[in-house]
């Protein structure tokens, strides 16, 4: 399960467009060019990015509110995702379901912005899965606050008595808003629940490229062999702070500062320098094609119209049969 | 009830066999198992209320744990992915521990996808009072998933409705909630009220209406579309408009009303509550100028607020009253016999609006 050249390299990319995409959705925020909430992922990119490796386009992600990262690294096409955020035309769904309601069916991922709420859905794609017979698999990416949730406990459990093809992976930053996981969960780890569901539960450095690469892997090969559901929980921070008006520096400013030095993009540019002999102007220049295409995609988004309200693009496909409500 | 009264089915089938309420939705789910493979039963206990089906197809009725938000939304997913789950509630009134599932999630994926997604998802769930189960299992609710954009609602009133509403369910493409009135139900009746309790049966222990319970159904498949209206009586001088079981007691009173008041009643089964026919409710209110509403849900805030305010503003200049309104007493439905009969709508409670807005 050692993680070779090859690999890392496609997992720093990942990572790179993941904190480019982001980096570039802060600067619009704050030019008022995104609307209402934006839960940022940085500091979350090895999480997606090393569950993302192992899935293909079949496989399904149900994302949370802060779901940018898993969007990323499953392949959702910058453009479109970069303008649904906007709110504009060229949307993902023409600017109707923004930020917290991603969809996007070429890559089977969608996101919710109710907590816990993706568990359940997870599941869904699963039991297709067993009755059709294929060995697609389903990915629930939860925070550590989502655990106290009931819909984490009867998905968990529902998961393991029907052998659901499905991994729950727990982004477990440390913060639910203002509040930490110590004082609201009742035991240290997540991963002790998977023992109350009768799973596996790793527990993974999520700043680490390697031990999520590995435990994804590990996870998702079984749930493709039909062997059932894993947990994963994996340590990672959100250093822009729950969402965009409220920074970790509000919060934490000492301990953001301690988890700024594990930022996992210099570290593993410096891994893959030393440990893999890729060099630093192979970096740079993945650095750089990521800059541009994450600045093709703002430029895009800026150049999109915002969708015409007449005639009705507001009132239509609330149901598939019918055009209008 | 009188001799008098036709069948409650279109008139101008022939239909020779008679079934009852639930074994006629139970034979809309059969054949669309039998007809399509992505169909499948998942809920509390179904492996034991669908036993037959169970035996015929055992890998596509599955009992789940107590766990709605877990099943809703996994039912929600899978008819995202492709499936045709009809997941059920067992009792509507149980829609709270999983609400967020329901209105949140299943209504609302198909807009933010902008059509790109569509959930093909049936929750089929039991409703309705008057065998004495108190309210945290008699609610009705329809209107509290009419309200939210985004879900189908279908309420058939008669095994005929209840078959054809089924298969139109299944088929569609949306999210339907399928309402099935226990009154109307052997089997919800005699698990839940008891058959060999009473002496004289438990259909005339809790006066179920006999056209509700059993009537007139194609043994072959057809379908009834959701968001149409069925006049069941037509009539001159008063519209009732309703829903459920309450059409049985509104052709009750009505039937009553024609013998010993000469007030002639048309009665309008919406059927659905989503999509909802206003066209068959205008037309009639502006056909007789007098409309009562009868809703066995809570009175306020619901259906009959919503009939009456689409009446008022489609039908006003030809009202020659205020529409009424009957629906269940803003409280929790109590226990007691009396105390139930009191809370819910009676045939005398309808009879009392009719001749009220008669003599207006």
């Amino acid at each position: 399960m050692a993680l070779n050249s090859e690999e890392y390299t496609d997992m720093y990319r990942s990572m790179r467009r993941i904190r480019a995409f982001e980096t570039a959705a802060a600067d619009l925020w704050a030019d008022g060019e995104i609307h209402g909430e934006l839960h940022l992922s940085t500091g979350h990119e090895v999480v997606a990015a090393g569950v993302g490796a192992h899935l293909s386009d079949e496989d399904a992600i149900a994302g949370t509110h802060r779901a940018h990262n898993a969007a990323v690294a499953k392949g959702v096409d910058l453009k479109p995702l970069l303008a649904e955020i906007l709110g504009r035309e060229t949307g993902l769904s023409r600017g109707k379901g923004g930020h917290m309601h991603l969809f996007d069916t070429d890559t089977n991922f969608g996101c919710s912005g109710i907590i816990g709420a993706g568990l359940p859905l997870s599941l869904g794609p699963g039991i297709a899965a067993t009755f059709r017979d294929t060995d697609t698999v389903s990915v629930a990416f939860l925070g550590e606050g989502a655990v106290n949730q009931g819909s984490f406990h009867e998905s968990l459990n529902l998961a393991s008595v029907w052998d659901l093809p499905v991994i729950f992976v727990i982004e477990d930053d440390k913060w639910a808003v203002s509040m930490t996981k110590g004082e609201t969960t009742a035991v240290d780890s997540n991963t002790d629940r998977a023992l109350g569901y009768d799973m596996p539960g790793l527990a993974v450095d999520g700043m680490t490229p390697r031990e999520v690469h590995a435990a994804g892997d590990y996870a998702i090969e079984r749930a493709r062999s039909g062997a059932g559901p894993t947990l994963i929980e994996a340590s990672c921070y959100h250093y822009d702070g729950h969402f965009e008006s409220l920074p970790q520096e509000a919060i934490a400013p000492d301990e953001l500062e301690e988890w700024r030095d594990l930022d996992p993009l210099p570290r593993a540019r410096r891994e893959l320098q030393n440990e893999f002999d890729v060099s630093e102007a192979d970096l740079d220049a993945i650095d750089e094609e990521i800059e541009d295409e994450v600045a093709d995609a703002v430029a895009f988004a800026l150049d999109s119209p915002l969708p015409d309200p007449d005639p009705d693009v507001a009132l239509e496909n609330v149901f598939a049969e019918e055009g209008s409500a | 009830m009188s001799e008098a009264q036709e069948p409650l089915v279109p008139a101008d089938l022939d239909i020779e066999r008679e079934l009852e309420y639930s074994s006629a939705i139970d034979e809309a789910v059969g054949e669309a198992l039998a007809q399509d493979d992505d169909v499948f039963v998942m809920g509390e206990d179904v492996e034991l209320l669908r036993d037959g089906l169970k035996e015929e197809f055992p890998d596509r009725i599955r009992n789940t744990p107590i766990s709605e938000t877990a099943f809703i939304g996994g039912g929600t997913g899978a008819a995202y992915s492709g499936l045709r789950p009809i997941v059920e509630l067992m009792f509507i009134d149980f829609f709270g521990v999983a609400m967020d599932q329901i209105y949140n999630q299943l209504a609302k994926i198909t807009y933010y996808s902008d059509g790109n997604l569509s959930v093909p998802l049936v929750i089929r769930a039991a409703y309705g009072g008057g065998y004495r189960d108190a309210g945290q299992h008699q609610q009705c609710l329809y209107s509290i998933f009419g309200h939210v954009p985004g879900l189908k609602v279908a309420v058939p009133s008669t095994p005929y409705d209840a078959k054809g509403m089924m298969a139109a369910a299944i088929k569609a493409d949306d999210p339907v909630i399928f309402f099935e009135h226990k009154l109307l139900s052997d089997a919800w009746l005699s698990l839940l009220g008891g058959d060999d309790r009473w002496p004289d049966g438990m259909h005339e222990q809790f006066d179920v209406p006999a056209a509700g319970n059993r009537g007139p159904v194609p043994d072959e498949k057809y379908e009834v579309p959701l968001g149409e209206a069925d006049v069941k009586r037509e009539g001159a001088d008063v519209t009732i408009v309703t829903i459920g079981a309450m059409v049985h007691r509104a052709i009750e009173t009505a039937e009553t009303l024609a013998d010993e008041a000469n007030i002639d009643c048309e009665i309008v089964d919406l059927r659905s509550v989503v999509p909802l026919d206003e066209e068959t409710v205008v037309e009639s209110a502006r056909k007789t100028g007098r409309v009562v509403v009868v809703d066995e849900d809570y009175e306020r805030y619901g259906l009959t607020g919503e009939i009456a305010s689409i009446v008022a503003d489609r039908a006003f200049d030809a009202l020659t009253a205020p529409v009424k309104r009957v629906g269940t007493d803003m409280v929790p439905i109590p226990f007691s016999p009396p105390l139930e009969d009191r809370v819910l709508p009676s045939t005398q409670d309808i009879r009392t609006a009719v001749e009220e807005i008669s003599s207006e």
